[in-house]
Parts: structure tokens; sequence; C-alpha cells
């Protein structure tokens, strides 16, 4: 506990540092502030007094202030304190974190195609039942991108998000420990997923004598094999489509799906994107914005006289409207800066400022990005069975009028060479097609898709199973089988699977319920026919990172 | 100080700029008044807004409309931008003169505007 709360001071104190400019900057080179300065250089006459007094009042350019403010009071050793106090308080005070189902193939599963589009922060999902396997199995996943862990740090301010790739105040192209949006966008494409086997045959333990018999008693050795981990996968997208965000159209898909009141929005089984956080992100600037502004506590005279100098100042043409502006963030810091409770108010504001233009990044490349090709490898170690691992490929495309197709081309191979005569590593190839129809809200059952899948395995090899005498595989019965018997394997053949699903999504909750009928002609083990159902929960994450 | 004199309604607008003014930034006449924020960078909107402590209703839009009341209000809005480094608009009254009072710039989403009716 001692060294977790460690490690988060390390962090914090980085991610600190890297809101609250390392270094003392001229007001005027502040980004912040920079930018109405120069829109005051090119406005015409008509303009130029309103943008001069929003250049001026703090509770107009209060990012600029804050900033200002920031950098003046952090140089006070007692200021930088009271900040970092502050941060842990907040920090406490927001430990949350956000959570859809395992890959095909990997057992207890009710997805027969992957799709490129994983969940942000974290998924969890639980699924009970079978598609190519045998047996049904109970399967728990957790799966996210690694996007999901860079952005639950930049909101709890342990990194800096700046989305220039500067930090406030740097005067570097690029500053370390600075999550920027091209970086944010590379993180996004990378994703992963751990399947965890809950059935209680997950763990086996083994005893085999290890010394001489005494009496009644036998000294033995225990052996575990344990397989609560029953998956393993990383995803990494390849190719994907990108909306141009300064054009009509995407203007008009974002405001649409900005303005979606909750009970509307798009809760398909891929989970799309929404405007949650965004707004809830938005919120949260609202208040601390307040708290910030309200805190700045003036003398109305003292401020007033200062004020009135100083626009007339900047009415004048001559003079350098940077030098003019110094002068004026000079005055202003010493008219605030005993201001009782600032530096609290302004680390809270500049930490929900930067919370929120991440959350605006996160829903334009939520909307404009679309993974097209996506690689994925998946490690699939099932009880009973040699670890085998696959490569698939994913091709997602949205067709219009909500309906979208997937598609998977796979191999899986064994990870050692089986140890059975006339048998390769390649244990089989897969292809699986799925088209998808978002149905919009249903009433009652609330956000709904439905999909219709095919999928085709060849197999090269039979499907062999690991035997240990005396010690049953879960869901299996051996009958005549010789007691030396260490593996075996069934008749090879090919599969057809076809399946039936529906996701459903009541109400404005990230709760997903897939529940899918299937039939395939064999599976794995058995050469007959069989119709299946499978059901899972899943619940997405997001929502509570956004908070 | 002197009460600065400040003309209000004028070009058919609630709202009238008063830069010069320490205490108030803008003067209007109390009635409803329609603000909208057009796109420079594209694109931008209010997501969410305060008049005088109570959320004005109907967001996230391009407009918010509400009723000015009498002395000295706050209006303390949060826009939301498609890009967050270049994001630029404009604040304008939905009026006949259709009077240019402030830029909604993406840095700097929180902004308050000061009233006195």
């Amino acid at each position: 506990m001692r060294n977790q709360f460690m490690t988060l001071a390390v962090f914090g104190i980085v991610g600190l540092q890297s809101m609250a400019i390392a270094q003392s900057q001229p007001a005027a080179d502040l980004d912040a502030c920079k930018k109405l300065l120069d829109l005051i250089r090119t406005s015409d006459t008509d303009r130029r007094p309103t943008r001069i007094s929003e250049t001026l009042r703090y509770e107009q350019n209060a990012t600029c202030y804050a900033e200002v403010l920031l950098q003046s009071l952090a140089s006070d050793g007692e200021a930088q304190r009271r900040a970092f106090l502050k941060f842990f308080k907040d920090l406490e005070a927001r430990r949350t974190d956000k959570q859809a189902g395992s890959s095909s193939g990997t057992g207890g599963t009710t997805n027969l195609v992957s799709k490129g589009v994983t969940a942000r922060a974290i998924s969890v999902a639980a699924e009970y039942g079978a598609l190519t396997e045998s047996v049904n199995k109970g399967i728990v996943t957790v799966s996210g991108s690694l996007e999901g862990f860079a952005a639950a740090l930049a909101r709890q301010s342990l990194i800096a998000y700046c989305p220039s790739g500067k930090a406030p105040g740097s005067t570097a192209t690029q500053q370390l420990g600075c999550l920027s949006r091209g970086g944010l966008n590379f993180l996004r494409r990378v994703s992963y997923g751990i399947s965890f086997d809950t059935g209680t045959n997950a763990e086996n333990v083994t005893a085999m004598p290890s010394g001489t018999q005494t009496g009644t008693a036998q000294p033995v050795t225990f052996t575990a094999n344990r397989h609560q981990i029953s998956a393993w996968t990383g995803r990494y997208i390849i190719l994907n489509t990108r909306d141009d965000v300064t054009s009509n159209a995407f203007g008009k898909k974002w405001m649409t799906l900005l303005q979606a009141s909750a009970d509307t929005k798009d809760n398909s089984g891929n989970q799309g994107p929404n405007a949650d956080a965004v707004k809830a992100a938005g919120a949260q600037l609202l208040k601390s914005f307040q708290a910030f502004v309200n805190s700045i506590k003036l003398d109305p005279k003292t401020y007033g006289d200062a004020y009135t100098i100083a626009f007339e100042e900047f009415q004048r043409p001559e003079g350098d409207l940077n030098e003019k502006f110094n002068k004026w963030a000079d005055q202003f810091i010493k008219l605030v800066q005993n201001t009782p409770g600032l530096v609290d108010a302004i680390v809270s504001f500049l930490h929900d400022r930067q919370a929120y233009l991440l959350a605006e990044d996160e829903l334009v490349s939520a909307i404009a990005e679309k993974p097209v090709l996506t690689f994925e490898y998946n490690n699939n170690r099932p009880v009973g069975q040699d670890p085998t691992s696959t490569f698939r490929v994913i091709f997602d495309r949205g067709l219009g009028n909500k309906w979208s197709l997937t598609a998977n081309g796979a191999f899986t191979i064994f990870d050692t060479r089986p140890k059975v005569a006339n048998v390769g590593r390649l244990r089989d190839a897969q292809f699986g097609a799925q088209a998808q129809k978002d149905l919009g809200t249903l009433p009652v059952f609330g956000a709904a898709a439905v999909s219709a899948t095919y999928y085709f395995q060849y197999q090269n090899s039979p499907a062999i199973l690991n035997v240990t005498p005396g010690m049953p595989l879960p869901g299996v019965t051996f009958t005549g089988l010789p007691a030396t018997a260490t593996q075996v394997f069934a008749e090879k053949g090919n599969l057809h699977i076809g399946q039936l699903r529906l996701v459903l999504g009541p109400g404005t909750s990230s709760v997903r319920f897939p529940i899918a009928v299937s039939y395939s002609n064999r599976t794995e083990l058995i050469a007959k026919p069989t119709w299946r159902a499978q059901i899972g929960v899943s619940y997405d994450f997001d929502s509570l990172f956004a908070r | 100080m002197s009460e600065p004199i400040v003309p209000v309604g004028v070009g058919g607008c609630k709202i009238t700029p008063t830069p010069g003014d320490p205490a108030c930034p803008f003067h209007a006449v109390p009635g409803p008044v329609t603000l909208e924020v057009t796109d420079v960078v594209p694109t931008v909107m209010f997501l969410t807004a305060e008049y005088d402590g109570k959320p004005i209703p109907g967001l996230p839009s391009k407009q918010i409309t509400f009723t000015i009341v009498a002395g000295q209000k706050n209006l303390d809005v949060v826009y939301v931008f498609t890009n967050t480094v270049t994001g630029q608009g404009e604040l304008h009254e939905v009026c006949p003169a259709h009077s240019f009072l402030g830029d909604a710039l993406a840095g700097n989403p929180a902004v308050r505007y000061v009233i006195c009716a």
C-alpha cells in the first residue's frame, strides 16, 4: 500500500509539473493567452474593443489567467505543497475504473467472428456456451485498448494531456511526459484481451508418489495444472478510415451525436460512440470554472482603475501588445495573489479543462475513425489441450442504413508440435462473415442489434486432448481408455456453423446482453450436427472513467 | 468612477458590448434573448450554460435562449469543439444587427459573460 502510494506520488509530481508549467514564461507567450492577442492584432476597428475586453477580463479569458497565476504562484514553495496535496485529495476522490467478450475459438463465447472495435478503456464480459468446441464453458473476458490506460492517467492528471503535443507554457515542439493527440491516436490502434476460465476444473492438482510408502502413509509431490487464464489476445489496427473532420458532413454527424438524448444513443452490440463522457466532463469543467472565477475577490475601485488604464493602453495603436499584456498580467497577479484557496481552485480548473479537452478529442476520434483492417493474435490455452496460437485478419465495413459487415480469415497452429503421428503444427484455418443490422431502440428491450454469421473451419489436424489417468477432463467421460493413454484425438472434419445473434442494451446503461443460437454440422470432437445456445453479459466501464 | 452611458437595444439587439466598463462588459435590456455561436474553424456548439445560476435547457446546441433579468447577472458557458487546438467560433446575438459579442476558442472552453440590465 505504501509502495502504491509512493508510485502514485512520483507520477503525480510528473503530471502536476507538466500541467503547472515547469519554467516561467512571459504571460503573452503562453499558448492560452496568445490566441486572443493575435485576434486583437488582426481585428477590424469595430471588433477590436470587444476583443481587448475579452483579453483583459479573467472571467472571459480564464484559461490564460489560470496559467499565468499558477506559473507565478508555483514559484512559491507553500503554493506548490498545497497544489500537490489538493491533487492527491482529488485523486482519491476520483478513483473509479471502465468495461465485451472473448475472440472466436476461445470457448465460452457468443462471438463467431472477431471485430476490430474493442472497448476504449476496459470492458468485462461473462459468456456461457460453445461454438466450435464440444463442451460448454463459462469464460470471463477483460478487454480494452492502450488508449484507455493513457486516457485514464491523463484524466487523473498522472500524465498531462496536451493536444498540440506541448505542455502549457512550453516552447518545445514536443514535451516528454505529455500525452499528445497523435500519441493517443496511436495507442487507440493497440488493444488487448485476457480470458479467464471460471470453471471449477480450471485448476487441477495432481499427486505423484515421491518416496517409499511407510505403513499406510505415502509421500507424494503435488503439481498444479492451472488454466485460469484460458486465452490472451493482442490486436493492432493496420488500416482505418478517418472522416474529414473539417467537412460539413462530419460537423453534422458530430452535432447529431452530441444532441442525441441518452435514451436514443446508438447502443448496438459494438457499443458505438456517445457523447456522455464529453457532457460529464463539460459539467465538471463548468463547476470548477465557476469555483475558480468566484474565488477571485477584487476591490472594485482598485480593479476598475487598473482595468480602465490597461484598456486605454490597449486601445492605442503604438507600443508592443505583448509588453502591454505582460504589464497587465503582473498587475493582475498582485491584485489576486493573496486570495485564499486560489491555488486549489486553479489546479482543479486546469485539471478539469485538461480532462475536457481529452473527452472532446476522444469523441471526435470515435466518430471519425473506423477500423477497416485489424490484425489479431490469440493465444488459446484450454484445459486438457495443447496451447495454440491463432493469427487473424479482421475486416470491418459499415454498409450504410445501419448495416455493417465483418469478415475474418485466420489460421491456428499448435505452440509445440503434437506428439501424435502424422500431425503437423498447423491445426486449422478459418473463415467467418457476419452481417449486422442495428435495430435502434425497441420498446421494453431498449437498444438492439441483430446479426447473422457463417463460419467455416478447415481442420488440418484432429482435435487432440491431453488426458491424465484418473483425472477426467471437464465435461468429457472416457470409457475403456487404456491406463497408459496420455493423448486422445477425434476424427477430423471441416466445420460449418451458422448463427443468429441478438444484442440487447436496456435503458441508458452500459450493460449488453448477447443471446445467440447456432447450428453446426459437427464440433471439433463430435462428428454429428448440433444446435447450441449461447448467452452472455458485458459491461462497458467508459462511463465511469468519464466522471 | 462615473457611470458609463450605455446605449441598449441598438440595431434591434438586446445586448450591447461595453468593453470599457470594468464591471459590466455587456449591458442589456430585460427580456428574452437568443445567442448563437457561429463557426470560424469548424465546428463549435454550446455544450452547457447557466444564466443567473440556472441551467439553460435545450443544450448542446448552436443557440441558447434565456430571459435577461434586471441586475448584474452571469452567463456561464462551456463550448464544445471538433478541434481542441485550432477550434474557433464567434458569439453573436440573434437580432437584426447580429452583434458580435466575443470569440469562442477551443483552448478556453469555459467563459463567463457578465451582463447588466
